[in-house]
């Protein structure tokens, strides 16, 4: 489905990410995991196009995305939903989940779509008339997925799902995430390796802008290098 | 006496909303600003003087011609100018617009001279309605109800469609409107074509009583950047209600201090409520 092949990426001088490549196939689960400023984030940032590759391809559902704008890869069928969550503040809830269906014609189908995600995630239901910034972190970040889901993506990427909440919200977002894991592909980037990795069906491990050893979650868990370096045991 | 003096103000106020929503929706929304906005309205005066002059179209009638070239010209100053220079460090994009502005009023003067013109015998003339002791002109009258009924089309067309909320979003954060599916590019253009429209709108609006000189517009310019400071940045109601309050102001401050200190009222009020808000009256 997605096939990144010897990327090299970065900010304008700065180089991130070094020769990497990684594949994701319909209907799974893969989480990048690895350190602050590994280059997890930068290399959802390529493939979504808000940066462009020094060198390297992606590729999605066989065409090359590399070289287009963001707002047609979103077209394609890929939905970011990025770091910190980056909610429109001053929009209300609803709002927000209508700018995720921006590329929807359809009003109707908009519509279905809303009533769909309020049902995934009842708390917005709830809260749809507030201004997104008047949410709790939780409820932002429940949103900022929601919002990626509205345009019936194919592939969804997650950055940083955990990021500023604390254990329990964690493990609820996570089962929000669960009730969609069957519909949607989900490319998953996370400092919380070990709920990552239990939570995925296979990952890739980055440091340093490298790619380092991939595997199954299982595999992963029960490798040296992932065991010394990010769970301490 | 005094009542006549208001409702001068208000009628004034209105166009002035006008052309400060225009000013909003570049400076509050886009972030960028745009020195040559007066000199949008200036065109938008010239065209519908030459229209006038011309083919002898009534100012009221040019209202969609003046709307639609102006908005152009706003489109073309943001592909042609501001997108260069958008990620420019610094000054770059308000020094164009400022070197544009002076391009734009040097053609004019090249264009129509210097001299004062004046659109005359207009539908809505120089007539008066008399309510009680207060005389009303028919052409104050069309401007602020012209000028009103549009100001608040475009905050619906902000608030109410699809395009406006994206707009808003582009505003709010850009890279992740982007991630939304929305051409931030496109609408950046059309936004400075919508702010266009305003002053375009304005300009026919205007031409019946004030004469045309390309340094005429350079008041209305300043006063709109007043008035979206003082409404709250990219805050459109904020801009239709300080337009008023910067009407009545300056109509009241006139008579109560002598014409000639107006402007001086007008721009201690601004420097009293920087003080005090300094996001502006309604600011977010």
């Amino acid at each position: 489905m997605l096939k990144v092949k010897n990327l090299n990426t970065g900010y304008g001088n700065v180089q991130i990410l070094y020769d990497f490549s990684c594949e994701v196939k319909p209907g799974e689960v893969v989480a990048m995991v690895g350190s602050n400023g590994s280059g997890k984030s930068t290399l959802l940032r390529a493939i979504s196009g808000i940066i462009k590759p020094f060198s390297g391809e992606i590729e999605f559902m066989g065409d090359r995305i590399d070289r287009m704008p963001a707002h047609k890869i979103v077209a394609r069928g890929i939905a970011h939903v990025p770091e910190g969550r980056q909610v429109f503040g001053k929009l209300s809830v609803t709002e927000n989940l209508m700018m995720g269906a921006f590329i929807v014609k359809e009003e109707e189908e908009k519509k279905i779509r809303l009533q769909e995600m309020y049902e995934v995630f009842p708390i917005l239901a709830e809260r749809s008339k507030q201004a997104a910034e008047t949410l709790s972190g939780g409820e932002q970040q429940m949103l900022a997925i929601a919002r990626g889901l509205m345009s019936s993506p194919k592939l969804l990427l997650i950055d940083e799902l955990s990021l500023g909440l604390a254990p329990v919200l964690v493990e609820r977002v996570f089962e929000a995430l669960n009730k969609i894991r069957n519909k949607v592909t989900i490319l998953l980037v996370e400092q919380k390796v070990q709920e990552a990795l239990e939570f995925a069906d296979r990952g890739y491990v980055i440091q340093n802008g490298r790619l380092v050893i991939s595997g199954t979650g299982e595999e992963l868990l029960k490798s040296d290098i992932v065991k010394q370096a990010y769970l301490g045991l | 006496m005094l009542a006549q003096v208001i409702v001068n103000g208000i009628l004034t106020g209105f166009v002035y909303s006008l052309v400060a929503v225009g000013l909003t929706l570049t400076w509050g929304v886009m972030d960028i600003i745009n020195f040559a906005h007066g000199d949008f309205l200036l065109w938008g005066m010239y065209t519908a003087f030459g229209l006038w002059s011309v083919f002898s179209v009534d100012p009221i009638f040019s209202l969609p011609v003046t709307i639609v070239l102006i908005f152009l010209l706003g489109y073309l100053t943001y592909v042609l100018i501001i997108r260069r220079v958008l990620n420019a460090s610094g000054l770059t994009a308000l020094l164009a617009t400022f070197g544009f502005s002076m391009v734009l009023k040097n053609i004019a003067q090249l264009v129509f001279t210097a001299n004062y013109k004046n659109v005359t015998n207009t539908i809505f003339g120089g007539d008066t309605i008399k309510l009680g002791s207060i005389y009303i002109r028919h052409d104050y009258l069309a401007a602020a109800i012209g000028s009103l009924i549009l100001s608040l089309l475009v905050l619906l067309f902000i608030n109410k469609t699809k395009t406006g909320v994206a707009i808003k979003a582009t505003s709010i954060n850009r890279s992740t409107a982007q991630l939304m599916g929305i051409n931030t590019d496109g609408i950046f253009a059309f936004t400075f074509g919508l702010s266009g429209a305003c002053v375009g709108a304005a300009a026919s609006l205007m031409v019946p009583f004030t004469p045309i000189t390309p340094s005429s517009t350079a008041l209305y310019s300043i006063l709109a950047f007043v008035i979206v400071a003082l409404g709250g940045f990219g805050n459109i109601k904020g801009a239709l209600l300080a337009g008023l309050l910067v009407g009545v102001v300056e109509s009241v401050g006139g008579y109560l201090l002598g014409t000639s200190f107006k402007y001086a009222v007008i721009f201690m009020m601004y420097l009293i409520v920087m003080q005090i808000r300094p996001k502006g009256l309604f600011g977010w």
